[in-house]
């Protein structure tokens, strides 16, 4: 799958969060470490739902999380 | 960036690496050996039983080499690439299964036919495992 047209700031939120893990941040959305490693290089698109629960975890609105570059 | 090799997509190759083996020790005997049909049958029995085996212990191999990976139960992204690849190995297997049939209207025995609905069934298996690698290789 090509990379999306949406992009993400997930890195940079793992590392203000106190330099969380791809791994612990899966595990607090119920996904693995590898779709998280995906999301972050924008090869895969999370649901709705789990953007959601990524904005959640940072606290932050989901358009500060994702961005649509389309 | 490198994504990573998940747990669901080593399961994918060594059931891909099974598929392959029971494919080639059946088939490869069918078109070397003469033998009765009922050769044959005690064959595929044995090779599907070598097949379970093998891929059993292979995965708990794998498994044990990543336990915390293992015990993470599929994701969205996992369910996914198992939708999209049973999806696009369906038409393949109906057509297969399709030609298949009909070739016992042209002089194929049902030996010949059945053997052939059982390369078709193991291809399209060996596909839906193909296309989750290529998905997983992807990034999903």
């Amino acid at each position: 799958m090509p990379s999306t047209r949406i992009t993400n700031q997930i890195r940079l939120l793992r590392f203000m969060a106190g330099e969380m893990t791809q791994a612990e941040l899966g595990e607090r959305i119920g996904m693995t470490r590898q779709t998280v490693a995906a999301i972050e290089a924008g090869k895969y698109s999370p649901t709705l739902e789990a953007a959601f629960r990524i904005a959640q975890v940072f606290g932050k609105p989901l358009d500060e999380v994702f961005q649509w570059q389309g | 960036m490198e994504v990573g090799i998940s747990f669901r997509e080593k399961i994918a190759w060594v059931a891909l690496g099974g598929i392959a083996l029971a494919g080639a020790l059946y088939f490869g005997n069918l078109a070397t050996h003469d033998a009765p049909h009922s050769y044959f049958i005690g064959l595929f029995v044995a090779v599907m039983v070598a097949q379970a085996v093998i891929t059993t212990v292979a995965t708990i191999g794998v498994a044990a080499l990543a336990p915390a990976d293992a015990r993470a139960p599929r994701d969205e992204r996992d369910r996914m690439i198992g939708r999209l690849a049973a999806g696009q190995t369906y038409y393949p297997l109906l057509i297969g299964v399709m030609l298949s049939a009909v070739t016992i209207h042209f002089g194929n025995s049902l030996f010949g036919m059945l053997n052939l609905l059982l390369a078709v069934i193991m291809l399209a298996e060996a596909l839906r495992f193909v296309f989750q690698i290529i998905a997983y290789r992807r990034g999903g």
